[in-house]
C-alpha cells in the first residue's frame, strides 16, 4: 500500500501496480475490463435483490434472497479487492485536518440528542 | 398413500395461508427476473473467465460463476410444483 503525494495536499492510496495489461491499450477488453464489468454485474444484481426484498411476501422467500443478496455483496467486494491488489483501483484520500473539522462538526451536534444515554 | 401426503400438503398450505407463505404475482415477477439475472451472469463469468489471462483471475471469476449458477437452482426451488416450500 502506497501513498503517493500529489502536487497538492491530496494522497492517491494505491497498491504498485503488478496486474498484467497489454502494454499497447487496443479495442479489445482486457483482465481489468472485464473485472470492470464484473463489478458492474454485481453492482446491479445487489440493487435488484435490495429492491425485491420490499416487496415481497412470501416469508421464506424473503429469507431466501436476503441471504442470496449478501453472497453478492461479498462477491462484489471480493472482485474490489483483487482489483484494488492488482494496483488497477487508485482511490485519492481525503485529507486528514478535513476529516478531523468534520470530526469537530459533528461532535457538537451531539447535544441535539433526544436522548439521555 | 401418495393422497395422503397430498392431502397433508393441502393442509399444511392451508395452516400457513396466514405466514405468507403464498407467491403473489409479485413475488413471482421479481424470481422470475431474478432467475433470468442470474443465469447470464452464469455464462458471463465463464465466458470472463476462459478469456482470462491470469489464472488466478480465471479461477476466482468461476468461482463467481458458480455462485451464480447456484442461486439460479435455489430461487428455482420457489417456482417448483413439487417442491414443498409453497
Amino acid at each position: 500500500m502506497q501513498h503517493i503525494p500529489t502536487n497538492t495536499q491530496e494522497h492517491i492510496m494505491m497498491v504498485q501496480q503488478t496486474g498484467n495489461l497489454p502494454q499497447v491499450k487496443d479495442p479489445q477488453m482486457n483482465d481489468r475490463d472485464r473485472l470492470n464489468d464484473l463489478l458492474a454485474t454485481e453492482k446491479y444484481l445487489s440493487m435488484g435483490y435490495n429492491v425485491a426484498l420490499n416487496e415481497f411476501s412470501h416469508r421464506e422467500l424473503y429469507d431466501t434472497v436476503k441471504m442470496i443478496l449478501s453472497d453478492t455483496h461479498d462477491a462484489h467486494r471480493v472482485t474490489f479487492e483483487q482489483m484494488f491488489n492488482l494496483g488497477w483501483y487508485k482511490l485519492p484520500q481525503q485529507p486528514l485536518d478535513t476529516v478531523a473539522l468534520a470530526y469537530n462538526q459533528f461532535s457538537n451536534y451531539q447535544g441535539q440528542f433526544p436522548y439521555q444515554q | 398413500m401418495q393422497q395422503q401426503s397430498q392431502q397433508m400438503k393441502q393442509q399444511i398450505k392451508h395452516q400457513y395461508a396466514g405466514q405468507y407463505s403464498q407467491l403473489s404475482t409479485k413475488d413471482f415477477n421479481y424470481i422470475k427476473d431474478h432467475l433470468s439475472w442470474e443465469l447470464l451472469a452464469a455464462k458471463k463469468c465463464a465466458h470472463y473467465a476462459q478469456e482470462s489471462q491470469d489464472p488466478q483471475l480465471a479461477t476466482l471469476i468461476n468461482q463467481i460463476g458458480l455462485m451464480h449458477q447456484r442461486h439460479y437452482n435455489t430461487l428455482l426451488q420457489y417456482v417448483n410444483p413439487q417442491s414443498v416450500q409453497d
